[in-house]
C-alpha cells in the first residue's frame, strides 16, 4: 500500500544525505490538537495490512529484497503491537484481504491515505510548511504553531462499516541492512569524498484515523529507527519507537457483562 | 496537472535511483553467485528455491497486489478471455492456469511477465500486433523469459556488477509502476533475448501458426521508430538500446534472426489468425487508437492508422486520421483533417464525432455555414454528448 | 518529466533541513485581487492560499490548500503559440503539445488532456463535461475531467476554465482525490474561477 511513499521516504533520505551531507534527524509524533477518545465506552482499532520490508542494502544502492527477514519481521512485529502495552485497551484487530466492493472502499481510501501521508510528510515532518496552516498569534516572540488538521473525510465512515473498526491504524516499516560490500563503499567514500552513504534504511511510519471524521487524529515519522525486526525483542523495541506518542486508549472501568 | 501533486513522492524515488551512479566508483565485488541449475518455473506448484528467488517473488507479490487495485487494468471479461485463449494454445492448458494475466491501459509497445507468473499486457502492444500470430510472437518471447528464469539471472548479474538499483525492474509489475525510471536501467542480456526469440517462434510453431510474423514485429516496430522520427525532424531511435525499447531493442540482427529461424521452422504458412484477432479487438482498437493519437506523436501514430488499414480504410479509421490531423493543426492540416472526416462520412460512417470533427474544421477554414450545420448533425446524432453546451454555442454563434 | 521532478525535489530538499527560512510558500491572502503567474490574469480567492515558490513554467504558478496531492489550482497566463502548458521535461521522448496558431475554445480541453496524459503518462484521463463560460468580460470554455494515474487506486477529478485572446492562452485548473477533497475545497476554487480576468 504505501509503498510510493516508503520509496518517498527512502529516497527522501538518501536525497538529504546526498544534499546535506550528513544523515537527518527526522523524527517526530504529532497528535491532532484536541484529540481524545470518547468517555466510558470501549473502542477498537483495526490495522490494515501493513506494508514490512526488510531487505539488504547493497553497495550499488540496490535494495535487495529478503523474503525471509521481511516474514519473520511481519510475524515479530504484528506480535509485538498486539502484546504492547500501548494497545492494551486497543482490541486491535489485523485485518485480511478484501474482495468486491469492500477491496474498492478500502482500496480507494488506502490510496486516499497516502495521498494524506504524503502530504504531511512534506508539510509537517520535512517541514516545508504551509502559511495557511500557521496558527495566528499575538506574541511577536511565541513559537510558530502550524494546526494539524489533515482528514480523509467523514467518508471513512464506509471503512467503519467494512472493517467494523472505531480507528484505523496503518503503518509501515522499511529495513535495509548495509552489506560487507556496502560498508567497505561507505569507507572508500568517505574517505574520498567525505560524502556520507548511509550504512542502512531504518524508518517507519504510522498513521492513526479516526473512523467516523476521517480525520488523522496521530502520526509518527521516524526516518532512523532501532530495533532489529528480524528478532522478536528487536520488534518489541521498534515497535515501542513507532508507537512513540500514541495516544492510548484509556482504561474502561467496567466492561458491561451481558 | 499532478505532476506537481506527485512530484515528491516520485521525484525522491527517482533520486533514489540514480545514487549509485555517485557510488559506482566504488564498487565492491561480491563473489558471483553462478546461476545454479533451476528446475523450470512453470509448474503449477512451483515455489521459489533459494534466498534471490524468494525476495524477488516477495516484492513481485506486492507488485502484483498492487497492480490488481489499480484503474489501470482492463476488465472486459472477452478481451482477457481473448488474449487468454492465445496464450494457452501456445504454452499449454495446464502451465497457463498457473498464469495470472493483466491487460493495461498503457499505450507503450511492452509485455513483460514478472518471476512468479504475472504476466502483463500492454493495450499498446494489442495496438500494434496486427494479427493474432504476432500477438503469440511477443506472449511466447515473454512466456520464455519467464520458463527460463531470466528475471533471476538478470537480477543476480546486477547483483553482481551493482550497476543498477532498479530492482524494481526485475520484478516485470515494477515496470509498469515506475516504468521510465527503470526502463534505462534494465534490460535482458543478449543470450536471454536469443533464447526468448527462439523458444517464442518454437512455441509460435507448435501452436500452428505462420512464425514469419515474429519477424515482423520488429520490423514494424523499427518501421514506426522512423516514422515518429521523421515527423519530428529527429534521429531514429531504433537502433538504440535504451529508453521505451530497452527491454526489448528492435535490432536490425533480431529481425535477420528471427526471419532465419522462421526459415528452418515455419509453421503454418498463412496461420496469422487475422479473422480472428480483427474480431476480438474490434471493440476496442478505437480506444486504444484514442490513447495513442492523444500521445502527440503524429508519425507513429499515421503509421500505425495504415498499418491498420491495410484491409481498407473503415470510417472509423478516417475519423481516427482526420482527429490525428485537426489536433496538430500546423501547415495544411486542417484542410486534410477535413478531406478524412469527409471521407468517412461518404464511406457510410455513422460515429456522431465525424461531424463534430469536420465541423470544427470546415470553422477554421472559413467555413461557417458548413461548419454550423455540421455541428448541428453531430448534437442530433450525439444529443448527450459531454460538450453538447459547448458545441450548441458554435453552432449557432457562426449564424 | 523526470528530469524536472528531480528538479523540483532537489530545490525542495535542498531549503528545507538546512535553510528553513526559504520556505516554499507564500500566504495568498483572501478577498484581495491578486496576479497570478507573472500575467495579466488576476484572480480574488475567498478564502487564504499556499503559493508555491517554484514556477513549473515561467507563466505558471501552482496555489494549494492542504498540499499539491489533495488539492492544486494551476495557473497560465498568457501561454503563446509554440509554449507548453507544463514545462517540457522529455521533450525528445515525450514531447508536450504545444499551443498551435488558430487555435479555439473547443481545442483548450484537447490541449489539455494530452498535456496531461502525457506529462502524467497514464491512458486514464477522460473529459468529462465541456460548457462555454466566461473569464471576466471574455469568452471562455469550462470543463471538467477525471483521471488516474497509473499503478494508483486513487482517482482524480478537476475541473478548469480557458480563454484565449489574440491565440494567448490563459488556465485556471483545479485538481484533487475524487474521494472526499473534490467537493471539500470545489467552492474555493470556483471562487477563484469566478473572480478570474485578465
Amino acid at each position: 500500500m504505501i509503498r510510493n511513499l516508503l520509496r518517498a521516504v527512502s529516497g527522501a533520505i538518501v536525497a538529504v544525505c546526498l544534499i546535506a551531507g550528513a544523515a537527518p534527524a527526522v523524527a517526530g509524533s504529532v497528535q491532532r490538537d484536541g484529540f481524545a477518545y470518547p468517555q466510558g465506552q470501549p473502542i477498537k482499532i483495526v490495522v490494515f495490512r501493513p506494508d514490512v520490508r526488510v531487505g539488504s542494502l547493497r553497495v550499488g544502492g540496490l535494495d535487495e529484497p529478503n523474503a525471509d527477514w521481511t516474514a519473520a519481521a511481519r510475524t515479530n512485529i504484528q506480535t509485538a503491537m498486539e502484546s504492547s502495552p500501548q494497545m492494551r485497551e486497543a482490541n486491535l484487530t489485523f485485518l485480511g484481504e478484501f474482495e468486491g466492493e469492500q477491496a474498492d472502499v478500502v482500496n480507494e481510501n488506502r490510496g486516499l491515505f497516502e495521498a494524506v501521508a504524503g502530504a504531511m510528510f512534506q508539510h509537517v515532518t520535512m517541514g516545508d510548511r504551509l502559511p495557511t496552516k500557521l496558527v495566528a498569534s499575538t506574541d511577536p516572540n511565541a513559537k510558530k504553531q502550524y494546526r494539524i488538521d489533515w482528514s480523509l473525510g467523514a467518508q471513512t465512515d464506509r471503512l467503519r462499516e467494512v472493517t467494523g473498526g472505531d480507528y484505523a491504524l496503518f503503518f509501515f516499516t522499511h529495513d535495509s541492512y548495509g552489506d560487507a560490500g556496502r560498508k567497505v563503499a561507505q569507507l572508500l567514500m568517505a574517505g574520498l569524498f567525505g560524502a556520507y552513504v548511509p550504512a542502512g534504511v531504518h524508518i517507519g511510519y504510522a498513521a492513526m484515523i479516526d473512523l467516523k471524521t476521517g480525520d488523522v487524529v496521530w502520526f509518527n515519522t521516524d526516518l532512523a529507527m532501532g530495533g532489529d525486526p528480524r528478532d522478536a525483542e528487536g520488534a518489541q523495541k521498534r515497535v515501542s519507537q513507532l508507537l512513540a506518542g500514541f495516544p492510548k486508549p484509556p482504561v474502561q472501568p467496567t466492561a458491561v457483562q451481558p | 496537472m499532478a505532476l506537481l501533486a506527485r512530484s515528491l513522492r516520485i521525484v525522491l524515488a527517482a533520486l533514489l535511483v540514480i545514487q549509485p551512479v555517485l557510488v559506482e566508483t566504488a564498487r565492491a565485488q561480491e563473489a558471483a553467485a553462478q546461476p545454479a541449475a533451476l528446475p523450470v518455473a512453470e509448474e503449477e506448484t512451483y515455489k521459489p528455491v533459494d534466498k534471490d528467488e524468494r525476495g524477488l517473488w516477495m516484492d513481485t507479490e506486492e507488485g502484483e497486489r498492487q497492480l490488481k487495485a489499480s484503474q489501470q487494468v482492463i476488465r472486459d471479461p472477452a478481451l482477457n478471455a481473448y488474449v487468454r485463449k492465445v496464450l494457452c494454445n501456445l504454452v499449454g492448458q495446464g502451465k497457463c492456469t498457473s498464469i495470472r494475466l493483466y491487460i493495461v491501459r498503457t499505450p507503450d509497445f511492452n509485455a513483460s511477465m514478472a518471476v512468479n507468473g504475472a504476466m502483463v499486457v500492454y493495450s499498446g502492444l494489442l495496438l500494434r500486433t496486427q494479427n493474432e500470430a504476432q500477438l503469440a510472437a511477443v506472449l511466447g518471447h515473454e512466456y520464455t523469459h519467464f520458463a527460463g528464469h531470466h528475471g533471476l539471472r538478470m537480477f543476480r548479474q546486477v547483483k553482481e556488477k551493482s550497476a543498477a538499483a532498479a530492482w524494481l525492474a526485475f520484478t516485470g509489475i515494477g515496470l509498469i509502476a515506475s516504468f521510465s525510471m527503470a526502463a534505462s536501467l534494465f534490460s535482458y542480456s543478449r543470450d536471454m533475448e536469443r533464447e526468448a526469440d527462439s523458444g517464442g517462434l518454437a512455441l509460435m510453431a507448435a501452436a500452428g501458426y505462420d512464425t514469419r510474423e515474429a519477424s515482423k514485429v520488429w520490423e514494424q516496430l523499427r518501421a514506426e521508430m522512423d516514422a515518429t522520427a521523421a515527423v519530428r525532424n529527429t534521429k531514429s531511435r531504433k537502433d538504440k538500446n535504451g529508453g521505451i525499447f530497452a527491454t526489448h531493442p528492435p535490432t536490425a540482427e533480431r529481425v535477420t534472426n528471427l526471419a532465419q529461424m522462421a526459415t528452418a521452422n515455419p509453421g503454418v504458412a498463412g496461420a496469422t489468425g487475422l479473422d480472428s484477432y480483427s474480431a476480438a479487438m474490434g471493440h476496442w482498437w478505437p480506444v486504444f487508437f484514442d490513447d495513442q493519437l492523444k500521445r502527440n506523436d503524429l508519425g507513429a501514430s499515421d503509421y500505425l492508422l495504415a498499418a491498420l488499414a491495410q484491409q481498407g480504410w473503415s470510417p472509423w479509421l478516417l475519423y481516427a486520421r482526420g482527429e490525428l490531423y485537426r489536433r496538430r493543426a500546423l501547415g495544411n492540416d486542417i484542410a486534410d483533417a477535413e478531406k478524412f472526416y469527409s471521407q468517412g462520412i461518404e464511406a457510410g460512417g455513422e460515429l456522431p464525432e465525424l461531424w463534430r470533427g469536420r465541423g470544427l474544421a470546415r470553422l477554421k477554414l472559413e467555413r461557417p455555414e458548413d461548419g454550423k450545420t455540421d455541428l448541428n448533425e453531430y448534437l442530433r446524432r450525439s444529443p448527450d454528448a459531454v460538450d453538447k453546451a459547448m458545441i450548441a454555442m458554435m453552432a449557432g454563434e457562426t449564424r | 518529466m523526470k528530469k524536472r521532478n528531480l528538479l523540483l525535489a532537489a530545490l525542495v530538499l535542498a531549503s528545507l533541513p538546512a535553510a528553513p527560512a526559504l520556505a516554499g510558500w507564500k500566504l495568498v491572502p483572501h478577498a484581495k485581487p491578486i496576479a497570478v503567474a507573472k500575467g495579466t490574469l488576476t484572480v480574488t480567492p475567498d478564502a487564504d492560499w499556499n503559493r508555491w515558490s517554484v514556477r513549473p513554467i515561467k507563466k505558471g504558478e501552482v496555489w494549494t490548500l492542504d498540499g499539491t496531492g489533495l488539492n492544486e489550482v494551476y495557473f497560465v497566463s498568457g501561454l503563446i503559440v509554440g509554449e507548453t502548458l507544463y514545462r517540457d521535461a522529455d521533450k525528445k521522448n515525450r514531447p508536450l503539445p504545444t499551443l498551435t496558431k488558430g487555435m479555439t475554445l473547443t481545442d483548450i480541453p484537447e490541449f489539455f488532456e494530452s498535456s496531461n496524459r502525457i506529462a502524467l503518462n497514464t491512458s486514464l484521463f477522460t473529459v468529462t463535461g465541456v460548457e462555454p463560460a466566461k473569464m471576466g468580460e471574455r469568452d471562455a470554455v469550462k470543463f471538467n475531467y477525471e483521471y488516474a494515474v497509473e499503478g494508483s487506486p486513487l482517482k482524480r477529478r478537476g475541473m478548469a476554465i480557458g480563454s484565449l485572446s489574440g491565440g494567448v492562452l490563459y488556465l485556471i485548473s483545479y485538481t484533487a482525490p475524487a474521494t472526499h477533497f473534490y467537493e471539500q475545497n470545489r467552492a474555493k476554487a470556483e471562487a477563484i474561477m469566478a473572480s478570474a480576468h485578465y
